[in-house]
């Protein structure tokens, strides 16, 4: 049972003194005043009685202002065009709808939208004009505006408006909010005598008044505006108004507070002298059971702790052990306490340094932690982290010691069969597991060790084996890790103590030669080992035979650093291959040179691939007649890093000697695309962008797919082919490609017609849909009436043919002029545009566009397009 | 009260499947309908294009005397929609549904029309789940128009190659308007931009509510407006926008192109704000398909009359989406023929017309485009697959003096 507080005791019988002088004085007040408030109260009431029409008025002009509101709120707004999803939000604004009741949404067909538990009853009040109101404001016959019934309830305490306020949307009547306000017409008539002296009627009431009401007094009747309902005077009822019960309240309050100053008096002081005593008292009770519990507990905790606890006196011998201890050691209570624990456990394998070392720290009365190993009563050893502390002794006494042990015997042994893994783990890692020689890890470790001791010059030697992968293809895998081990063989039998081979991966392998080794005694090393791998090699009944090819370098000629060893016998070993394989070179600088240059031009091209140094410039075509863009070409550009922009006949020749034009097309190609994606990413579209492409990179599927991946349209890509391509002997296949591109949509047009020889029989299996005229043969039109002919039978020719003519090279308006005559059908050319990288590309269409955003309905002038 | 309504929902769909096979379908039965439920009080003119370009699609064929075209009013109202979808459904005649232009409406009542088993053609509603509520045989919405999953990579990308690099973001604050916001936001964040501010335009907020709100945003100093919203909410924003001196540069969705705009708001205006509207690529005379259009264009003179030309219509997209879709609903209803749903029932029907519409791989040659299997069935590794058009479809649009709507890259002089 809960025990009850002495402070808590002394308050509650203080209140209850004050609440039973309070209640006696409030009843003497109460009765002593009553018949004055009745009259009062009747007076008031008469003098409210001719405002009652306005109040009831003023009542309903808030239930529909209020109606109206919460119409036009953008959650019931929503809900009633049918945003089902707002119904949760339409409920929560609703509620908040203050005296509403029977909330109802209704669609354009009069159907509830919302049920319970907003509306708690079925709608009983809308006859059938009211119905045809809501029907003729739906279809737009009626102005919408709020309609007003009302039924009597329970007698004028529960009067009820049913409301409904169209719900508008952009104009229209699209549903209504239907509400009940349930009023107390009493009330709101201020008759809290409950004996109403008016009465709200319908008109249906009005007219059977004189009949239920024979013996009653004729009705005073007011018709309430907007509204199927009247209001009329009843002569019987009375009205109840007053303010009379104000002032005995006041009275009461005030005798309540006069009461409360002698009572707070009373319990202050009774406070101070009779519960704050006691209360000490209490308190320190509670704190002597605290202590005593807490020491109880730390003895309990000390013997069942799993270290092992000695307390030994200021000699060191043993005054308790814990229950831990006799466990661990073996030795019991008995035995331990007025001994040494020392010359207990400490056995011949015990550190004896270790042991010196807690001596002399126990001397010096210092804290002291070890690791110790320390041995059972059975002789068992064992490893124990050890801690001693001495304890100060606070009633004058002698020092004395505690000592806390834990067994780390678990812990010892994990490290040390780490150390053993990692050892292994070490040669696992330095160390090809397939031909146990060291790996390249390896070689790289000894060349750092090499240059960090500033040591001789050395040689190296560099192995790749010839044709390898023919034996992994042909005899299998097996085979070709058993070449890899007879070579490791081949490596040990050769080397001598001082010297270091190892597999470098794959099929290549190193030597670092002894110190002192030269170059001749490399070669003659190396020519060894050629003609041993060279032998034919037996495996599982089939033969087989490789090569080698040896790259050496040394630093004993002076051409190379210990540092540059690999790298240099790499080169070396790159001449060899170069060479026709199987056999040696040395490095040299001659080597040194030619490997560098080749590379040097290799590697610009490839990392220029690699970097998207490729790109395009993109040069506008325009219709002959409207001087409108149709397209642009993207022409390769390769933006140096260091030698700026670079034409093709910069870079081209180059990359055809080391096969790199496809990679650059392709760049080229991909580049463009992305470019025009980003126009049409904007919304902004060119008609057509052309790319050349050899007939090599037209067969390859890979275009098409590009083009696909980058989601281009093929119908706006043009694909420009040489005329070259075309009096080369190209195949079916080829033709068969041309037609399967134009099929998927790409434009095929031919390049620098009229620069070759193609003829009109292969113009017409090929049909592409453009050819452009030679800019060698538009240069001239101005001057020689022969090349305007020419110009003239290509461009009839075309048309014949149903194909399309792009002149190039139109520098001058004489050209664009004659061309135009000519019945050619768009140019390109350095008098509209030239080349153009992409952002001035841009700044090209931006200026068209904003010419066209500006004046939409202008047409810009041909000019605008000049460059 | 969702029980209750799912309760109601599944009624109504039980009748109307229930309807739908038990009717018959004679040798009369042989017409069929095609309903259009779309807003014909508010914004008449989408509705209007729309209507006439599904009836030139149909034109000169078969389709001219077995084709009935049920054009319901929906008055930008859900509920009045899904009456009409429901109606529809009750017809056995019916075989699809063409859609109005308020996204909205069919965010509220795509579930249900998933299950009510007909066919709905979008040829304007850009929002972005309509076409991807379902995976599968349970999607029955299909769409030829701009698709707000990828609106608004094309309006921030043309933005920023306008130059613009701080915006401001005006929206009509509805389950259309945020979302495009959101993706715009998302979008200019990603490619380096900055949104200065967001200016959500209440659903139901009046013209004096939106000039103020449409203030607000010169404080912020930026080069562009990203602006979401229907012709009514964007009138003053326009307006106000269009009035400053040098004002930013207003980028649209697709939204506003609901009517003529230089009905609503002057030119000059439209000029100082540079105005310049996402829209699809029909305009584009370079990507047009000319020959199917001047077809189009005489088939809807013979149905107007007069001198209609689509492209100087108030909604002139309405006309060449609505016509490709046409075009696309017409060969997949051939092809529903030939099978045997055709005579099984209304439903059967249905679903063939359904099946049909991923059954056209015949290239299709349309206004925009020629459609090669426009339809595909949608799953989450195909989300596009109810999309006949893709990004490559959409062109950014402007307005000329005249009202026009025209391509901003357009060269062929206009």
């Amino acid at each position: 049972m809960k025990r009850v507080s002495f402070a808590s005791r002394f308050i509650k019988l203080t209140i209850l003194g004050y609440a039973l002088a309070v209640i006696s004085v409030g009843a003497a007040v109460w009765v002593a005043t009553q018949p004055i408030l009745n009259d009062m109260q009747l007076e008031a009431k008469r003098a409210h009685l001719n405002t009652k029409a306005e109040v009831i008025a003023r009542l309903i002009d808030n239930y529909t202002d209020e109606g109206r509101y919460a119409a036009q709120l953008t959650s019931v707004q929503g809900f009633v065009m049918g945003q089902n999803d707002l119904e949760s939000q339409v409920r929560d604004d609703l509620s908040r709808f203050s005296e509403a009741q029977n909330i109802r949404l209704i669609d354009y067909l009069g159907r509830e939208l919302l049920t319970p538990p907003i509306a708690q009853a079925p709608s009983r009040y809308l006859d059938v004009e009211a119905q045809n109101g809501l029907a003729d404001m739906v279809e737009g016959r009626t102005e919408p505006i709020p309609i007003v019934s009302y039924r009597p309830g329970d007698g004028l305490h529960n009067a009820i408006f049913l409301i409904n306020v169209p719900v508008l949307s952009s104009g229209l009547v699209e549903g209504f909010l239907s509400f009940e306000v349930n009023s107390d017409l009493a009330g709101v008539l201020a008759l809290e005598t409950n004996a109403a002296d008016s009465l709200l009627l319908t008109g249906f009431q009005l007219s059977q008044w004189s009949n239920w009401h024979a013996n009653r007094s004729e009705l005073v009747v007011v018709p309430m505006s907007g509204t199927n309902f009247f209001l009329a005077a009843d002569p019987d009822a009375a009205v109840a108004v007053t303010n009379g019960l104000a002032l005995v309240r006041v009275a009461i309050v005030v005798a309540f507070a006069a009461l409360l100053i002698p009572f707070l008096v009373l319990g202050l002081s009774g406070f101070q002298a009779i519960v704050k005593p006691h209360r000490q008292l209490e308190k320190s009770r509670s704190e002597l059971y605290e202590k005593t519990e807490r020491l109880a507990e730390l003895a309990l905790v000390a013997e069942m702790a799993s270290e092992s606890i000695i307390l030994t006196d200021a000699d060191g011998q043993a005054t308790w052990v814990n229950r831990a201890f006799s466990d661990i050691t073996g030795y019991a209570h008995t035995e331990v306490i007025g001994q040494k624990p020392g010359a207990l456990l400490q056995g011949p394998d015990t550190d004896p340094e270790t042991v010196k070392s807690i001596a002399r720290a126990l001397q010096s009365k210092k804290s002291v932690q070890r690791e110790l190993l320390n041995y059972t009563k059975a002789g068992d050893p064992h490893w124990i982290n050890l801690s001693i502390s001495p304890i100060p002794s606070h009633m004058g006494g002698q020092m004395r010691f505690a000592s806390i042990s834990t067994d780390i015997t678990d812990v010892k042994n994990a490290q040390t069969a780490l150390e053993l893994e990692k050892e292994k783990t070490e040669y696992q890692a330095r160390h090809d597991p397939l031909t146990g020689l060291p790996n390249r890890r390896a070689i790289d470790d000894a060349l750092e060790d090499i240059l960090a001791q500033n040591c001789e010059p050395r040689t190296l030697v560099r192995i790749d084996l010839d044709h390898f992968k023919n034996v992994n293809d042909t005899l299998g895998h097996a085979a070709g890790d058993f070449v890899l081990c007879r070579v490791a063989d081949l490596l040990w039998s050769e080397v001598r103590k001082g010297d270091l081979p190892a597999r470098a991966g794959g099929d290549e392998f190193v030597v670092l030669l002894q110190e002192g080794t030269s170059e001749t005694e490399a070669l003659a090393f190396t020519e060894r080992l050629r003609l041993r791998i060279r032998e034919e090699m037996e495996f599982e009944g089939k033969t087989c035979r490789i090569g080698a090819s040896f790259g050496i370098s040394s630093s004993t000629s002076g051409i190379v650093e210990n540092d540059e060893l690999l790298k240099s016998a790499d080169s070396a070993l790159y001449a060899a291959k170069d060479a026709g394989r199987n056999t040696t070179v040395l490095y040299t600088p001659k080597v040194h040179q030619t490997v560098l240059e080749r590379r040097q031009v290799s590697s610009e091209i490839e990392n220029a691939i690699h970097n998207d140094e490729f790109i395009a410039f993109f040069q506008p075509q325009f219709d002959a007649k409207t001087e409108k863009l149709i397209g642009v070409e993207a022409l390769a550009r390769w933006c140096h890093p260091s030698r700026g922009m670079l034409a093709p006949p910069d870079f081209m020749d180059t990359a055809e000697k080391l096969k790199f034009v496809p990679d650059i097309d392709q760049k080229v190609f991909a580049y463009g695309l992305d470019r025009i994606n980003e126009l049409n990413e904007a919304g902004l579209f060119i008609p057509k962008v052309a790319f050349n492409v050899s007939a090599n990179q037209l067969m390859n599927p890979a275009l098409a797919h590009v083009a696909r991946e980058k989601k281009v349209n093929a119908t706006h890509i043009a694909l420009e082919i040489l005329e070259s391509v075309l009096i080369e002997d190209q195949g079916q296949d080829f033709m068969d490609r041309v037609s399967e591109l134009k099929a998927e949509g790409f434009q095929i047009e031919v390049d620098d017609f009229g620069s070759g020889h193609a003829s009109v029989i292969s113009l017409k299996r090929l049909l592409p849909h453009v050819m452009k005229i030679d800019r060698e043969l538009v240069m001239p039109v101005a001057e020689s009436k022969t090349a305007r002919s020419l110009a003239k039978s290509i461009i009839d020719m075309g048309h014949a043919l149903g194909i399309s003519v792009i002149a190039e090279g139109v520098e001058t308006a004489q050209h664009a002029a004659i061309l135009r005559d000519l019945g050619c059908d768009a140019f390109q050319g350095f008098y509209f545009a030239r080349p153009m990288p992409f952002d001035a590309l841009c700044d090209f269409v931006r200026s068209e566009m904003d010419s066209k955003l500006g004046k939409v309905t202008s047409i810009s002038s041909p000019k605008a397009h000049k460059r | 009260m969702h029980r209750d309504s799912n309760l109601i929902r599944w009624v109504h769909l039980i009748a109307c499947a229930f309807l739908a096979l038990t009717t018959p379908l004679s040798a009369s039965d042989d017409t069929i309908s095609i309903y259009i439920d779309a807003d014909y009080s508010v914004t008449p003119a989408p509705a209007e294009a729309i209507e006439i370009g599904l009836r030139s699609a149909f034109a000169g064929t078969w389709a001219e005397t077995g084709i009935a075209v049920v054009r319901r009013d929906h008055r930008r109202n859900a509920r009045r929609s899904l009456d009409t979808i429901r109606e529809a459904m009750r017809d056995p005649s019916a075989v699809a549904v063409l859609g109005g232009m308020e996204s909205p409406v069919y965010f509220a009542n795509g579930p249900e029309i998933n299950m009510g088993g007909l066919p709905l053609l979008l040829p304007w509603s850009a929002g972005d789940m309509l076409t991807r509520l379902a995976e599968g045989d349970a999607n029955w919405i299909f769409r030829l128009s701009v698709d707000d999953t990828k609106a608004a990579s094309m309006l921030v990308a043309y933005g920023q190659f306008s130059n613009c690099k701080t915006a401001s973001l005006i929206f009509v604050d509805n389950a259309w308007g945020n979302g495009n916001a959101k993706r715009i936001a998302a979008e200019i964040e990603t490619r380096g931009g900055t949104v200065a501010s967001r200016h959500p335009l209440p659903f139901n907020a009046g013209e004096q509510l939106l000039v103020e709100l449409t203030r607000s945003v010169d404080r912020y100093k930026v080069d562009c407006v990203y602006l979401v919203s229907a012709l009514a909410h964007a009138k003053p924003v326009i307006g106000t926008i269009g009035a400053q001196d040098n004002p930013p540069r207003i980028i649209s969705h697709w939204g506003i192109l609901g009517d003529r705009i230089t009905n609503h708001i002057d030119y000059q205006m439209l000029e100082n704000a540079q105005l310049t509207i996402l829209g699809t690529c029909g305009l584009n005379d370079a990507q047009r398909n000319w020959q199917v259009f001047e077809r189009a264009r005489e088939a809807a003179k013979q149905i107007v009359g007069g001198n209609f030309d689509p492209e100087f219509h108030p909604a002139p997209h309405g006309f060449f989406h609505a016509h490709d879709i046409g075009l696309i609903l017409k060969r997949a209803i051939e092809i529903a023929r030939e099978t045997d749903g055709w005579e099984g029932g209304a439903t059967a029907r249905r679903e063939a017309v359904r099946a049909a519409l991923y059954q056209v791989k015949a290239p299709i040659e349309g206004v925009l485009k020629t459609y090669v299997a426009p339809f595909d069935q949608v799953s989450q590794s195909n989300l596009d697959g109810h999309e006949a058009l893709s990004r490559s479809d959409l062109c950014m649009t402007s307005v000329d003096d005249l009202g026009h709507v025209v391509s901003l890259t357009s060269s062929d002089g206009r």
